[in-house]
């Protein structure tokens, strides 16, 4: 009788300490989300091409001088780059003008292999049908798009000496 | 000898509910309410370069001082991935309740080495995860709904 109150004891002692004595654990999963929508956009959306992006002064009758500016459209997906401008695209100073053409070349479908004249007439840089594709690739997202100025002053008299400029808009849309 | 198997069971009894009031009393417990749980950044990712984060209070219910660990599933799943493209992830935990909650944005990377210690007994605990998403600022990252997971586990 004795020997079972001693093991009925020790057992329900044994039962608290280990209750007490135990260690656990509880885990969480947390699932996360993040969208990222479809955009496009300009690595810098004001980019100027200035007098030291030339290949130099014009300072001769009938001479051709060239500008290039790299630019970084970054894009998700595919789009179709139109170029326009604000005015008629041709390097003007007071009212003189230097014969004005346009690339572009880089990452997109089918690069300029020759200049395009300013202007919206068939064939011209500015004309509505002038548009670029550039094709997305998944991982990608970033377009080196590069685009190539042409002046070329008049063959038969000195222009006016001054800063000609001009301006370009390459819109990006889908 | 009646008596006796009488006596025994009475005895047997009470001890049983000692040790069932001492359980219910002291054992240690610690659960999660209501996981698992999702977390879903609010404001989506529209240009390069954007940042964006998004929280969850989660409670912990518990009668012991807790460590909070993080772990994953599989390597990598910390980071926010869709179609082999990443963003830039970040977390913090806090709570009022924690003694080395995040006061900035931990990398994803160092998120997984982080202990916790909840020095409070409950009942229960409210701790926020916070997650951060940063798209990268060099091109635009894959269009999509990215996806990440980590385990938070309350140890005692």
């Amino acid at each position: 009788m004795r020997r079972t109150w001693m093991v009925l004891t020790a057992v329900a002692v044994g039962l608290m300490l280990g209750q007490t004595a135990s260690a656990g654990s509880a885990p969480a999963s947390v699932s996360i989300t993040a969208t990222v929508d479809s955009f496009a956009e300009w690595a810098n959306a004001s980019p100027a091409i200035v007098a030291g992006d030339w290949t130099g002064n014009v300072n001769a009758v009938d001479q051709t001088r060239t500008a290039s500016k790299a630019l970084s459209l970054y894009s998700n997906f595919s789009i179709t780059l139109t170029p326009t401008s604000t005015g008629t695209g041709i390097l003007t100073y007071g009212t003189e003008t230097l014969s004005t053409s346009y690339k572009i070349t880089g990452e997109v479908t089918v690069p300029d292999a020759a200049y395009k004249p300013a202007g919206t007439g068939a064939g011209e840089f500015f004309a509505g049908a002038n548009t670029y594709t550039v094709t997305h690739v998944a991982g990608d997202g970033a377009y080196g798009i590069n685009l190539l100025v042409q002046a070329v002053s008049p063959n038969n008299r000195a222009p006016d000496a001054g800063n000609y400029t001009c301006n370009v808009t390459l819109t990006a849309s889908w | 000898m009646r008596h006796d198997i009488v006596r025994i069971a009475a005895v047997v009894s009470g001890l049983i509910c000692a040790a069932g009031g001492l359980a219910l009393g002291d054992l240690p417990i610690g659960r999660w309410v209501g996981e698992p749980y999702t977390l879903a950044v609010p404001t989506h990712i529209t240009g390069a370069g954007q940042a964006h984060s998004g929280s969850l209070v989660l409670t912990l219910e518990h009668n012991r001082h807790c460590t909070i660990t993080v772990s994953v599933a599989n390597a990598g799943d910390e980071v926010l991935t869709f179609a082999g493209d990443t963003l830039a992830t970040s977390y913090k935990l806090t709570g009022a309740g924690l003694v080395n909650g995040d006061a900035d944005w931990v990398a994803s990377s160092t998120f997984l080495t982080r202990n916790y210690d909840l020095r409070t007994v409950g009942p229960s605990d409210q701790i926020t995860i916070w997650v951060q998403a940063a798209a990268s600022s060099s091109r635009a990252n894959n269009a999509g709904t990215y996806s990440a997971s980590v385990i938070l586990t309350a140890s005692w």
